[in-house]
């Protein structure tokens, strides 16, 4: 089993002494084998059905104990991706971790970033083929504490070590809502075995409580909004390693919602009250629960874009670009139908590919360039052509090109919401696309368009960076012009495996909904011969115009900086954060909308209270006032048992 | 309605359509940019130029030097004008056959985002063209692309609830033929008002032309284009008038002359001479009455006229009006 192997792989990648080399190797190595099995394993799940088995079995007091394996095709797709995913980010990493950065060098020697990486493989697909849910969270905890170690890369920086510490804060909180949900629920199902829940569930009271605790479990790790603070904060880590985090941590989150929506509450979920008909024609035909979810999707989506509006960090433009765009897939699959769950699951497959290609290439852009803020890149065009084509294919992902991949998560989504009758779905995943798109634009005025500011020779990125990049964009390529592919080998099957008939893709590899249809191969020939008639004229007009011309004049002329109605236009020269978009952000005063709706800032406040009641403790004890310490320590655990007994 | 998937023959026959009416488009969108012109010019008592001029201008351009500036980003800057102008063809040829055959069901969500990829090179062409001048084009564009789109999408998502829940041309163009939804209901008369008011900034026409202000900006994003990309980039933003005015005509006005499934040539030409009114009404006279806003003011004015009526419409909609 895949578990085996990527857990075996520890203890051998723990051996640097005999040779750093060697190490790395068998790093990379183990996780392409991991790759290959998972892939192996995939076509026997879709062939025969899910995999059941259970090793270990042992009797503990709160219930028998085995680490039983459940594999089935919602299992499968995060288990592929994040291999896959591993693999590209530790091939890059090879070279990204190493000496020539210019961003921190690094020693060449073997570190944790590859061991922990793997970990936080082998754990991921522990918590996604395990049946058991006390094993889920084990694991689950497992890759929390990998994603704190991970981010605290470089721990010699208070910085990094900060938001390594508010990593493992925000998703701890997760972990507590998972644990606490199981608890709450163990008394009316008296099994730990996931699946076996949806038979033993009917209208116990308790379940409202674990749906809401296993709610807030799931918040964090698929970077949902009260919880997504901890994602750009992280970006802090080596890009490589960030990538890795950001994208595999958040195929957890995804894997899990409709694991316990759509499958163990879905009888719950279809008996509880619908949502009231004024908010139904706005909202749909779906259940309180369904709404819930897919609000906090939505609000997601619309309020990442707009921080990343006047971000200046690359990655952390990125990461809260990655946010929004996982809002509108939490939202399809909150609506719980068979259409929504699969826009979700393909949206997830679309993410990884093109949120690894951004990253990837914005690495390899620090890694030659050295900054990491947008105002010092720049002018990487003539320097890394491969880089830039490989940035701009990304770019032209995610803002919805329509033969990248992401425009048919983007289409699914929306009929799924079309199938709800729910406009103000459809409005808001539309809206969120455009914020985001001019959000990911300016990355690409950025890294692209003005001049690097210092003369420092900057070459094409290694080749083994450029490998990964170049393997996201074809797979880009693939799926957007043939999405059947993913569709009818995975997605659609793991769909099928959680009770879900959908007959979507027709054999023309049309893929049809109740509100419409779309062939990327029919519309792609259509581009095709447009592209082919524009090729004729370029042939001909080649011949027609004076093209040549001997090398005369090339003076270095500078344009005079217009003055445009009191807009400042030097700001431009630099991307300025707060300047780029200066009509946009004047107008909807931005930087006040943003320190508004910024959670942050709650969080802070309430640490700061918290650490003041400490403080104020630790005096009383420190002048033998040891009756009031006695009183608030009662009282802290009064409120601590209250909670459990709830 | 259930929904067939067409059969290779049909998709054979839908190509040649295709091809048939790329040519077609081409040389449409070419003359209504000379109307639009000559029409601006008679308004202003000018002669104007004569209305086969466009064609005398994309021909001339095509024969003239391509100049790629050093500060450019050279990939970008010579990638962006021929993805405008494919994306453009694209979008033109959906909406022209969208409603023609109930074979293609063309998607709605697939031809908007043909139309949004244009001004979304355009932008990438500004940003790379490494002048100051083409920067602030850029910026402005995704400015006014995020005023504008607002009340758009509002009124289209609203117009296909209203359809049925449907986001296919022909469904729609048919839900306006069985009376399902027509003109002479208020919301519908709303929403059609904030699509008609959201025009002018689609296609960059004057009182909103605010990215490639010609006197200002020097054409913005377009300033350091010359010879056949040039003729690219207006040869794309001419199709995409044609293209977002006949969306138009397919979104609202399809009613008055019902012509769906009679005959392919009197249904285009129908589709044709309305696209042409619909531009001499949201394009044309604006652009000769009114004088150039500034970025500020055009936000204002669409976060506050088309939204305010994509928004009422929304509501008289769902108190059935």
């Amino acid at each position: 089993m895949p578990i085996a192997v990527a857990v075996a792989a520890h203890p051998l990648a723990r051996i640097p002494k005999i040779g750093n080399r060697l190490a790395k190797a068998l790093c990379v190595a183990t996780s392409y084998i991991t790759l290959l099995m998972t892939l192996i394993l995939a076509c026997t799940v879709v062939g025969t059905g899910p995999i059941v088995d259970s090793i270990f079995n042992t009797p503990l007091p709160i219930g028998n104990f085995a680490l039983s394996v459940y594999v089935d095709g919602l299992a499968l797709i995060p288990t592929i991706l994040s291999a896959l995913f591993a693999s590209l980010a530790l091939t890059f990493s090879i070279k990204y971790l190493s000496p020539e950065n210019r961003y921190r060098s690094v020693p060449p020697t073997f570190d944790r970033a590859y061991s922990f990486m793997l970990l936080f493989l082998g754990s991921m697909i522990g918590a996604c083929f395990s049946g058991n849910m006390v094993a889920l969270v084990i694991f689950w905890e497992i890759t929390a504490l990998c994603s704190y170690v991970l981010v605290a890369f470089w721990h010699e920086d208070p910085v990094c070590r900060a938001s390594a510490l508010k990593t493992l804060i925000l998703t701890h909180i997760g972990t507590l809502g998972l644990l606490l949900g199981a608890i709450a629920i163990y008394p009316d199902v008296g099994t730990w075995e996931i699946h076996s829940w949806s038979q033993k569930l009917f209208l116990q009271p308790t379940i409202p409580l674990a749906m809401l605790l296993f709610f807030i479990g799931i918040l964090p790790k698929a970077v949902q909004f009260p919880l997504h603070t901890w994602l750009p904060d992280a970006t802090v880590a080596p890009t490589p390693v960030t990538a890795y985090v950001h994208v595999v941590g958040f195929l957890m989150g995804l894997y899990a919602l409709p694991r316990f929506f759509s499958q163990v509450f879905v009888s719950y979920i279809s008996t509880s009250t619908m949502l009231p008909s004024q908010l139904a024609t706005l909202f749909g035909n779906v259940s309180i629960w369904n709404f819930i979810i897919s609000i906090t999707g939505a609000i997601t989506l619309i309020i990442a874009p707009l921080f990343s509006l006047i971000e200046s960090d690359a990655k952390r433009l990125i990461a809260y670009y990655l946010i929004s765009a996982l809002g509108s897939t939490v939202m399809a699959l909150g609506f719980g139908t068979p259409l929504g769950t699969v826009a979700g699951l393909f949206a997830m497959v679309a993410h990884v590919f093109f949120c690894g290609l951004l990253f990837f290439a914005t690495g390899a852009t620090i890694f030659r360039v050295g900054k990491t803020s947008l105002e010092h890149m720049g002018g990487v065009c003539h320097r890394m052509p491969v880089t830039t084509v490989c940035a701009s294919i990304g770019v032209l992902s995610s803002i919805g090109f329509p033969f990248l991949g992401y425009f048919t998560a983007l289409w699914l989504i929306v009929h799924a919401a079309l199938e709800l009758n729910a406009p103000a779905f459809v409005v808001l995943v539309l809206l969120g696309s455009i914020l985001k798109t001019a959000a990911i634009l300016k990355l690409l005025h950025a890294i692209v368009a003005k001049s690097p500011e210092d003369g420092k020779e900057i070459a094409e990125a290694p080749s083994l960076m450029l490998s990964s990049m170049i393997l996201l964009s074809a797979g880009l390529f693939t799926f957007g012009i043939f999405p059947q592919l993913l569709l009818n080998f995975l997605i659609l099957p793991a769909g099928n495996q959680l009770g879900m008939s959908l007959e979507l893709v027709a054999p023309l590899s049309d893929i049809i909904a109740a509100s419409g249809w779309w062939n990327p191969v029919w519309t792609a020939s259509v581009t095709l011969l447009s592209l082919g008639v524009v090729s004729i004229v370029i042939y001909a007009s080649l011949k027609g115009a004076v093209i040549s011309r001997s090398e005369i004049y090339i003076e270095e002329e500078e344009a005079f900086k217009p003055y445009l109605c009191g807009e400042d236009v030097n700001l431009l020269d630099r991307v300025a954060p707060y300047h780029f978009y200066y009509g946009l952000i004047a107008s909807i005063k931005l930087p006040e909308l943003c320190r508004a709706i910024n959670i942050d800032r709650a969080y802070y406040g309430f640490t700061n209270r918290f650490s003041k009641i400490c403080n104020y403790l630790k005096q009383r004890i420190d002048i033998s006032e040891y009756h009031t310490a006695m009183a608030w320590f009662l009282v802290g655990t009064l409120i601590i048992l209250l909670i459990i007994l709830l | 309605m259930p929904i067939s998937a067409p059969t290779i023959y049909e998709m054979f026959k839908i190509v040649l359509l295709s091809i048939a009416t790329l040519l077609l488009i081409i040389i449409l969108s070419l003359f209504f940019e000379g109307i639009d012109r000559k029409l601006h010019a008679r308004l202003q008592r000018r002669i104007g130029p004569p209305i086969i001029q466009p064609f005398y201008d994309f021909l001339k351009l095509l024969a003239k030097e391509n100049l790629t500036p050093m500060t450019a980003s050279s990939i970008l800057f010579n990638a962006a004008p021929i993805i405008a102008l494919v994306c453009s063809m694209s979008a033109a040829i959906l909406v022209f056959i969208g409603p023609l055959t109930q074979l293609l069901l063309v998607d709605l969500l697939l031809v908007l985002y043909f139309l949004a990829m244009i001004d979304f090179m355009i932008i990438i062409a500004g940003s790379s063209s490494g002048n100051p001048y083409g920067g602030v084009g850029a910026s402005r564009e995704v400015t006014q692309i995020i005023a504008y789109e607002f009340p758009f999408i509002i009124s289209v998502t609203m117009l296909a609830m209203k359809a049925g829940g449907t986001f296919s041309l022909f469904r729609i163009a048919e839900a306006q033929v069985m009376g399902t939804f027509t003109l002479t209901i208020p919301s519908v008369i709303l929403l059609a008002l904030a699509v008609l008011l959201c025009l002018p900034a689609q296609v960059l026409a004057v009182p909103f032309d605010i990215p490639e202000a010609k006197t200002e900006i020097i054409h913005g994003a377009l300033i350091e284009y010359s010879g056949r990309n040039l003729a690219f980039m207006r040869l794309s933003k001419w199709i995409k008038k044609f293209a977002v005015t006949s969306l138009t005509v397919i979104l609202f006005f399809y009613h008055p002359i019902p012509h769906l499934e009679t005959s392919w040539l009197i249904d285009s030409t129908f589709l044709t001479l309305k696209a042409l009114i619909v531009m001499v009404v949201a394009i044309t006279l604006p652009r000769t009455i009114f004088a150039r806003l500034k970025i500020a003011q055009s936000f204002r004015f669409y976060w506050r006229y088309p939204l305010a009526l994509s928004i009422l419409g929304a509501i008289l909609m769902f108190l059935n009006y």
